[in-house]
């Protein structure tokens, strides 16, 4: 719960700092694909997220953010095993032509459970992606200068209401 | 609370953006402590090869071994090197796993309170030395050189059952061996890549038509359930006809061996066997020449000598020698289906086998020498068989020469010359000589009379004799 914390911590310190909108919003992409997506399963190691795996560690994504979704991803397709089953089970054409493909195979796109789950990741990545992408823009545009404007102010006159909550959000913001 | 200290202040540590007109550097897209790090974790795997790797092969090894039922006994030497590329073994013993139920296919449970089984196949050297980069690069499993010295081995039936092929659909029955190589060969046919190679003569299309190209049929993937998950479907690939796979090929084959039982006790349990070849696949490149000879020594039908030649997976040769093979060992339903059960024949044979092929098409001629043969039909056979194992068993077991000639396809092969014609030549050459014998029997007998009433004769005795052993000439 501490680590998860600390993870949160971090992904919002990322926000209010210089790090890159799009470095975030690749670290959630990454996150909630494999997230949804087999990487060690029991029927055999996935090349397909090995392969988003190192590329997660290798581009210079946002690692907290990245560590976040995951975990968030992980918690997702735990909850939506039924939905992925379904999906994957309207898909059994296609899962048995992934079948003869060897890549499609061992990535487990021919096990209509892990599919579903692929499909769902294939969805739900980019969506948060963008959504963080707009978030942190919106955050350092709106937000981040307000909440800049009243720590000031507070610094100058040391004095302001509900100090310490403030002092407890801007600490874990990072600001 | 309403003041801030400024501890509190300085531990605050501000993220501010960079001041208007700062420079702002760009984040890289590459992050080039991972680059380093996964440089250093590769370089470290590569040397924790020795160490993770090759347990983690024999593991498999073993394994693999462990779902097919069978377990390396104690006092087995097995090593992999994988930078050397190499498989040592020395004093293997591979024996049976007991199982509760060796009918139970799908989770078969190991019977712990056995006693061990007896090795089934021994071996006292084995080397293999894989040629990893011709492997990697063909993506073919490629062995350089495979030795196996000292093997023995014993397929017998125990229990209504065969070690290692384990045919289930027929317990205690005698394994089909004509049918196994039948079904063998279909599926060779059915699997194997259809290319210039293989491939049979088509007709050739009438002038002005387009060649018509039949699609082939798709096997689909097979669903099996997922067993890390009940509720969903894994759908396994499935052999294509036509298609590509990977082949293994052993550059330098040697395996000599002292005894190899058969799963029914026959003559052709092998007491002493030498194989050797060179470029050994079930499937030749077009540039690939494979050489193939076994020399065989039979319990009871005395040695075998088997050379095969396949230039690039199109054409080949095959010639089998076998002297003393009996004939009813040649003759039951197992070895050569029910064209000669019928016929109830004893008696040894000098076999030569000269084949050859082209694609699937191939021509055969079978040069035999039946001796001592007798024919006993059982009481089913057509009046036709009778008649002709009256025939032959009127000769007394004189040599006979039988040379049919096969022709058809490797999976079907048709006789093209039932031989009948070499047949009767050698069954009247046969008769020949029992007729000479008796004339020159009775001659003998009418002479030795006449001698004895008048012994003035028997001056003359000698050139009448000299006059029968003439007779016929």
């Amino acid at each position: 719960m501490l680590t998860l914390l600390k993870i949160f911590r971090n992904l919002l310190k990322a926000i209010s700092s210089s790090t890159a909108p799009w470095q975030i919003a690749l670290g959630a992409w990454f996150g909630v694909m494999l997230g949804f997506l087999p990487i060690f399963p029991s029927a055999g190691p996935s090349p397909l997220g090995l392969l988003l795996l190192i590329l997660a560690l290798l581009v210079n994504c946002h690692l907290a953010s990245f560590l976040l979704f995951l975990g968030i991803g992980k918690l997702l397709s735990l909850a939506l095993t039924n939905v992925a089953v379904s999906i994957g089970d309207s898909m059994t054409p296609f899962a048995q032509s992934c079948a003869d493909i060897s890549f499609l195979h061992h990535s487990h796109w021919s096990h209509t459970g892990w599919l579903g789950m692929t499909v769902l990741g294939i969805i739900c990545a980019p969506i948060i992606a963008i959504a963080m992408y707009v978030f942190t823009l919106w955050f350092r545009a709106k937000i981040q200068p307000k909440l800049e404007a009243k720590r000031k102010l507070m610094l100058a006159g040391k004095v302001a209401n509900n100090g310490f909550v403030f002092k407890v959000i801007c600490w874990f913001m990072g600001m | 609370m309403t003041e801030t200290s400024n501890d509190a202040a300085a531990d605050v540590k501000p993220a501010l953006p960079p001041a208007v007109g700062a420079k702002i550097k760009k984040p890289s897209v590459i992050r080039k402590s991972a680059a380093i790090f996964l440089l250093v974790l590769v370089v470290v795997s590569i040397l924790l090869i020795p160490l993770v790797i090759e347990p983690w092969i024999l593991t498999k090894v073993k394994s693999s071994l462990a779902a097919q039922g069978l377990e390396l006994a104690e006092g087995s030497e097995l090593s992999v090197s994988v930078f050397g590329g190499a498989v040592a073994g020395k004093d293997l013993k591979l024996r049976e796993v007991p199982l509760l139920d060796p009918a139970e296919k799908s989770a078969p449970k190991i019977n712990v309170d056995a006693a061990p089984t007896a090795p089934i196949f021994t071996a006292t050297t084995l080397t293999a030395d894989i040629a990893l980069m011709d492997s990697i690069s063909s993506g073919d499993v490629v062995i350089e050189s495979l030795v196996i010295e000292g093997l023995t081995g014993s397929l017998r039936r125990t229990n209504g059952r065969v070690p290692v092929l384990n045919p289930t659909a027929e317990p205690g029955k005698p394994t089909a061996w004509l049918g196994l190589g039948k079904q063998l060969m279909e599926w060779y046919k059915k699997y194997a890549p259809e290319s210039a190679e293989t491939s049979e003569e088509k007709p050739a299309t009438e002038p002005g038509k387009e060649p018509t190209t039949e699609p082939t049929e798709k096997v689909p993937a097979k669903p099996t359930v997922a067993t890390d998950w009940p509720k969903a479907t894994r759908y396994e690939p499935q052999p294509q006809p036509g298609a590509q796979w990977p082949r293994l090929l052993i550059r330098h084959l040697s395996i000599t061996g002292t005894s190899m039982g058969l799963p029914d006790e026959s003559p052709f349990d092998l007491t002493g066997f030498s194989v050797t070849g060179t470029n050994v696949a079930m499937r030749l490149n077009s540039d690939e020449v494979m050489d193939f000879k076994a020399d065989l020594t039979t319990k009871g039908s005395g040695p075998m000598a088997l050379v095969i030649n396949r230039q690039g997976g199109r054409d080949g040769t095959m010639k089998l020698n076998a002297q003393k093979v009996p004939i009813e060992a040649l003759s039951s339903p197992q070895i050569s289906g029910s064209a000669l059960a019928e016929y109830g024949a004893t008696g040894l044979a000098d076999l030569a086998i000269d084949s050859s092929w082209t694609g699937w098409k191939q021509t055969s001629t079978v040069t035999s020498t039946l001796s001592k043969m007798t024919m006993q039909p059982d009481k089913s056979a057509s009046d036709v068989t009778r008649q002709f194992a009256s025939a032959i068993n009127a000769f007394g077991g004189k040599p006979i020469a039988w040379t049919p000639k096969l022709g058809g396809t490797l999976v079907q092969p048709v006789f093209t010359d039932t031989g009948m014609d070499s047949l009767q030549a050698s069954v009247v050459g046969a008769a020949v000589e029992q007729g000479k014998e008796k004339a020159l029997e009775e001659g003998t007998k009418q002479l030795d009379k006449q001698l004895e009433k008048n012994p003035q004769l028997k001056d003359a005795s000698d050139k009448a004799k000299e006059l029968f052993k003439g007779f016929g000439k």
